[in-house]
């Protein structure tokens, strides 16, 4: 069967140790000034994977860089290899890649790693082999974001339903936690109702419809995927006659993850709350950043970063895991937001 | 068109599933079943016991209820049809595809209108329900692994077309299935119900419904009785196509959207329903009455689970639990035999 969201979940995958690891830092400026740059994505068909290969390319032009035409597996984790092998022999130096496996793409990092080309992964943590960096979002505190934003609204006491994904991946684990470990600490005056979905809008919708109306004090609906619990969170509110605009009274508070177009045309016609969109400029910018460094042959050691994240290893690779920025009616229109690269 | 004695054939077929049963009211042994569900769910919430909870449910419910009816026409006949839940997210999602116009959110750029779009939806449904009768009936292939291997198929397709995406900011009235109401009740409900109604009394009384009982009770007999055999099932396996895509496109009513993964695990659900309720999966036995009271135990069920706040991670063996013991208790009580 396949992932229901494919390009925002990633797969399950058991963490690695970082305790023993050392490495090494390099000192000095150690940034490659100009290298051939592949980018390998394993599919190219949602608007996000379109924006951000779009954004990765022309910020390696803006930054000196030779590149090499997208190469897309089209959700062929095989194709993914001989893509790697293709980049390589076109003269890559260097390569961003979005895996389609990441299980599957093992062979095509110990490849880059014979011919001594370094890989830095966004979005999905490969199982192993050799990456310079993975850089992700971090889902933990992505959950830990939508609770203070619930727990704000309601004024840290009331009943909010939380729509969990699937307790099988490592996102829809990392959402919940950061979201239930957020509420029991902080704010355990606030009531959680938290249903499993399996990223399964169905599920959603019933669940919701069910809790909605035998809730009365319902105070605030989390969702961990806006793209597939969102529309048909908004129908059962507006068939229950609670879909009131944001700062009516009897609003019900509406904040989710993904941060998809849909979300925010809903939070323009100020229907939905906030959602804590995919930092897709960050991948960029920092994956490019990582890229530079490692071709110029530096490694980077797991802690604190200076932007605002940290380093932890993950199957052996240094990870490091980006803050994913907040959209509500204030910023909405940003251009940095990946959904507004999205030609309506 | 069939001649006298088909009448009179199917009439013997049936004649055994009646004397399984327990006074005649085979299919209403999961009353026990529904009536504790109820009990133990007003003790679980106060909110359970309301027309606002039970309307939901009923509604929750509607859509599985149809792909159970369209199930029921082929296990009756003593076939299986996997895809049907795929059918349920493939139909609908054909007919947004061709309505949307923005192709960077997954449309197909055609822009069809919906009232163009609805009959596309139905008419995917029976198009798949053609393919699995050619290949079932015609080339005489095992319905199991053709429907299997058609799920996958039609699975596939779904993703492809819309690479992954959810569509969304459809036409009312393409919704209107799964989210209009008629005198507070919602369309969903009252459409699941006119179709109990009317198979029930087709399967009960017309020729073709009696002939559907036949075929799965005795193919052979059947076809020297003069039932057309290959007409009827091929028949029965297009109209099953058409109600999974009517299925779907409630269910992509009451979401406002049509997801990748729609429709996803619904067969288990679907065999499940049937089974429990007294449909034998070796054909020719089991009323639609019976396979109703299946869909409502399991909608009741689900809705309790959600109500009682049972801890997430647990909720499924809690679910998988209660519809093993549903089953021993409709064999208990009904004394009917469920051999497959």
């Amino acid at each position: 069967m396949t992932d229901t969201v494919r390009c925002f979940v990633s797969r399950a995958l058991p963490v690695g140790l970082a305790a023993g690891m050392v490495f090494g830092l390099a000192s000095g400026p150690a940034q490659a000034q100009s290298f051939t740059m592949g980018y390998s994505t394993g599919f190219l068909q949602d608007p996000f994977q379109v924006i951000q290969a779009d954004k990765a390319i022309a910020a390696g032009k803006a930054a000196g860089l030779k590149t090499l035409p997208v190469a897309n597996a089209a959700n062929d984790a095989g194709k993914q290899i001989t893509d790697f092998h293709n980049l390589i022999s076109e003269g890559a130096q260097g390569i961003m890649l979005v895996a389609r496996d990441s299980d599957a793409i093992v062979p095509a990092l110990k490849f880059a790693e014979t011919k001594n080309v370094p890989v830095v992964a966004i979005d999905m943590g490969p199982a192993g082999g050799k990456a310079a960096m993975v850089v992700r979002a971090d889902n933990i505190r992505m959950g830990a974001d939508a609770c203070g934003l619930v727990a704000k609204a309601l004024g840290d006491k009331g009943v909010v339903l939380s729509l969990m994904g699937d307790q099988a991946t490592l996102n829809g684990r990392d959402r919940t936690n950061g979201f239930a470990d957020c509420m029991k600490k902080d704010h355990p005056n606030i009531r959680v109702i938290a249903q499993p979905t399996y990223w399964q809008a169905e599920k959603a919708t019933a669940i919701a419809q069910t809790i909605v109306t035998s809730t009365p004090d319902l105070g605030a609906i989390y969702m961990q995927s806006d793209a597939v619990m969102l529309p048909g969170v908004l129908n059962v509110l507006k068939s229950a006659g609670k879909l009131k605009k944001v700062g009516e009274p009897g609003h019900i508070f509406t904040v989710s993850i993904d941060g998809t177009p849909y979300a925010h045309q809903k939070i323009r016609e100020d229907v939905h709350d906030a959602a804590v969109s995919q930092p897709m400029t960050l991948y960029v910018k920092w994956g490019l950043y990582y890229l530079q460094g490692a071709v110029a042959g530096k490694s980077f050691a797991p802690g604190p970063t200076d932007h605002d994240s940290r380093i932890e290893m993950f199957n052996g690779n240094p990870m490091d895991l980006l803050p994913a920025p907040t959209v509500t009616k204030a910023n909405v229109d940003d251009p940095n937001l990946w959904a507004n690269g999205v030609k309506g | 068109m069939a001649n006298n004695a088909s009448g009179a054939a199917p009439g013997r077929q049936i004649a055994p599933g009646r004397r399984n049963s327990l006074l005649g009211l085979r299919e209403l042994t999961l009353i026990p079943a529904i009536v504790l569900a109820i009990i133990v769910g007003s003790f679980a919430s106060d909110a359970f016991l309301t027309s606002d909870n039970f309307l939901n449910i009923l509604q929750q419910s509607s859509e599985l209820s149809v792909v159970v009816i369209a199930e029921t026409l082929i296990l009756l006949a003593g076939k299986f049809d996997l895809s049907l839940e795929s059918v349920v997210g493939l139909a609908p999602m054909m007919g947004a595809w061709l309505i949307i116009t923005n192709q960077q959110t997954g449309g197909s750029g055609v822009g069809l209108a919906w009232w163009l779009a609805i009959p596309a939806v139905l008419l995917c449904g029976a198009i798949v329900g053609a393919i699995n009768g050619f290949l079932i009936v015609k080339l005489r292939l095992n319905a199991f692994i053709v429907t299997l291997a058609m799920l996958i198929l039609l699975r596939g397709m779904q993703l492809g077309t819309t690479g992954g995406k959810t569509l969304f900011d459809l036409p009312d009235e393409y919704l209107y299935l799964g989210s209009g109401k008629w005198l507070g009740i919602p369309v969903s409900i009252w459409l699941a119900a006119i179709l109990y109604a009317l198979l029930g009394l087709f399967l009960r009384y017309h020729r073709l419904g009696r002939a559907l009982y036949a075929i799965g009770g005795n193919v052979e007999a059947a076809r020297v009785a003069g039932v057309r055999v290959d007409r009827v099932m091929w028949g029965a396996l297009i109209v099953a196509g058409m109600l999974a895509a009517l299925a779907g496109l409630m269910l992509t009513g009451r979401i406002a959207s049509v997801v990748p993964s729609q429709g996803q695990n619904m067969i288990f659900y679907v065999f499940a329903s049937a089974v429990i309720g007294g449909i034998s999966l070796n054909g020719g036995k089991g009323r639609l009455l019976g396979a109703l009271t299946g869909v409502l135990l399991l909608g009741i069920l689900q809705n309790v689970l959600t109500l009682a706040e049972i801890p997430a991670f647990w909720i499924d063996a809690v679910y998988g639990a209660i519809i093993l013991m549903a089953l021993v208790l409709s064999r208990v009580t009904g004394g009917g035999t469920e051999e497959a």
